[in-house]
């Protein structure tokens, strides 16, 4: 039988640098210590940030309690308000507290190698994590909560939509906490919002859209801009995406060469890790791991000379640099036609100059600022509307992508690419 | 870019039965939902369970990128034969298109992929959708009974 634990029933208390004490009761305690949950400890919530800003080296571990903080606060204060079952907060503590559970070491960088070549998502890791770990499974079967519906709220397949919304739409727990916990670690003033306004005032609609009242809106304005903000001087960043470049395009030499594979097996493949959750063997997969096989790489003198390179890049900060940047804004083309064909066609021209081939790298990336789906209701007069069409509101003002090209080049060609680069697009007008 | 080139197809699709742009960009996630879960075509978009019906975030992207692109070519076989077949039976309800589509593609959601997994899904769609009449959903249920047969297989 299921149990709903009051905040009185914490039996200890863990200080989070974001939210103060965040009091555990005794089925997310158990979850906390579980090998599985560990792990995250040694998964950077930033991956590759800290090459830029130092101080971004926290862990998904305190995202993941913050994020199970701010749902217990939402989902009972939902609750009071009838629109949720009481005996379902704890089951939504739990989705937050295991959401990221699944992430790969490095975050977005290594799990970009899975995502292309197996269309393996963080999200269908954590749906494995949670319904097949043996640590995981044991602890939510003894309390009563089944894998599979805790699972299915972290991938969003929960029969009760709200659920879905509450972890993952354009307000969500996970992004109020990642926001604020990201600025406070970059140290960058942008991330910064109104969560208390928020975390009071936020609802749901009569259709079961996450709503706000009117006098919450400049919050919400507030919560987008700095969204935008974000992205464009921490998520996207021109060295921090160039590292997560880097570390893919390292992760991939290994998994597919059958000298190096060794090095990360099971982790090579989607069955190898879901065999590995199974075997209760996934928790050894973090940061650390990945480290080690590289400063192994170096030390015993393993793969070729060009792989190696790669590495000591990467382990030394010399990566490859942005030696061009398109950004722009817009609600149909983000990146349009025309500067995807120049950056390819200015690539073409620096390789026909004698530029080796690998040396440089093309990234194109567009990224949804406001989704029209997820959108944000302001409840007026009884009923409500979506905040992009809200009377007053700057966020219909907001483009919905922003767009982002750029070239990147191996840093012993930087120099000479810089020039020649320079000269394609002086001949290159209007783009 | 191929997985973007098949969607923008589909969308094609879509235009003769749909004519606002706004309504497109919703529907499409629905079409997509249903050519992968009903015609088994496989452009791996993952869509979670919203107000209005399956959506996906990779999908919003992906047409956002996708737009830009001139030369488009779907390597899949997107077996339009069936969809274009499948789209006619939803227009023959007489319904408006785009919200045939909505319960089609949420009843489909409903039974096979949401959880707990509910007793009824066509009760659970009216519950969830008041402004969709029972018989309106029964005659969606009932086209769709006719193209199921190989969900029912992979479920």
């Amino acid at each position: 039988m299921r149990v709903y634990w009051s905040s009185e029933s914490a039996v200890k208390s863990v200080y989070d640098e974001l939210h103060g004490y965040i009091p555990l009761n005794e089925v997310e305690l158990k979850i906390v210590d579980t090998p599985t949950f560990q792990r995250l400890r040694r998964i950077k919530q930033l991956a590759q940030a800290w090459y830029v800003y130092p101080g971004a080296v926290h862990t998904r571990f305190s995202h993941s309690l913050g994020v199970m903080y701010l749902m217990g606060i939402i989902a009972s204060k939902l609750a009071q308000e009838g629109i949720i079952r009481s005996d379902d907060v704890q089951l939504l503590k739990l989705a937050a507290l295991l959401h990221d559970i699944g992430h790969t070491p490095f975050s977005h960088g290594v799990e970009h190698y899975f995502i292309r070549k197996f269309r393996l998502k963080h999200e269908e890791l954590s749906r494995w994590v949670i319904e097949e770990d043996p640590f995981i499974t044991d602890v939510l079967r003894t309390y009563g909560f089944e894998p599979r519906e805790v699972a299915a709220i972290v991938a969003g397949l929960h029969k009760e939509t709200v659920y879905n919304e509450l972890l993952s739409s354009d307000l969500d727990v996970d992004r109020l906490d990642y926001l604020l916990r990201d600025a406070l670690h970059t140290g960058v003033a942008y991330g910064l919002i109104d969560l208390d306004r928020i975390v009071q005032t936020v609802t749901v609609d009569s259709s079961g859209f996450i709503a706000v009242p009117k006098k919450a809106v400049q919050a919400i304005e507030n919560f987008y801009i700095a969204r935008l903000h974000m992205y464009r001087t921490v998520y996207y960043h021109k060295t921090i995406t160039s590292y997560q470049l880097l570390i893919a395009l390292i992760y991939e030499r290994i998994s597919e060469s059958s000298e190096l594979r060794d090095l990360l097996e099971p982790f090579t493949t989607a069955n190898g890790i879901r065999k590995s959750i199974r075997e209760g063997l996934f928790y050894i997969w973090d940061d650390f791991y990945i480290g080690g096989v590289l400063s192994h790489v170096l030390n015993k003198g393993i793969g070729d000379d060009s792989f190696r390179e790669l590495v000591r890049m990467y382990i030394s900060r010399k990566g490859f640099r942005a030696v061009y940047e398109w950004i722009g804004f817009s609600n149909v083309n983000p990146v349009p036609s025309a500067v995807r064909e120049s950056i390819n066609r200015a690539i073409e021209y620096v390789r026909d100059q004698g530029i080796p081939r690998y040396s440089t790298l093309p990234y194109v990336e567009v990224i949804p600022i406001i989704s029209d789906e997820e959108t944000v209701r302001v409840l007026t007069n009884g009923t409500s509307v979506k905040i992009t069409e809200f009377a007053g509101s700057i966020v219909k003002h907001l483009p919905e992508s922003m767009g982002i090209a750029r070239i990147y080049v191996h840093p012993m060609y930087c120099d000479a690419v810089s020039k020649l680069i320079t000269k394609f697009f002086s001949h290159n007008i209007g783009v | 870019m191929s997985n973007v080139c098949c969607v923008l197809q589909l969308a094609k699709e879509l235009v003769s039965y749909v004519k606002d742009q706004q309504i497109i960009s919703v529907a499409i996630h629905w079409l997509v939902y249903i050519a992968q879960r009903m015609f088994n075509l496989h452009l791996g978009y993952r869509f979670k369970w919203t107000v209005r019906g399956p959506y996906s975030r990779g999908l919003a992207r992906d047409i956002k990128a996708g737009n830009a692109q001139e030369k488009c070519v779907c390597d899949e076989n997107l077996k339009l034969h069936y969809i274009r077949e499948f789209l006619e039976d939803l227009k023959s309800t007489g319904m408006r298109f785009d919200k045939a589509l909505e319960i089609a593609a949420s009843y489909i959601m409903l039974r096979y992929d949401v959880y707990p997994k509910p007793l009824d899904p066509l009760e659970e769609l009216l519950k969830k959708k008041s402004y969709v009449l029972p018989k309106e959903a029964q005659a969606i249920a009932k086209i769709l009974n006719k193209y199921l047969v190989s969900v029912r297989e992979k479920a």
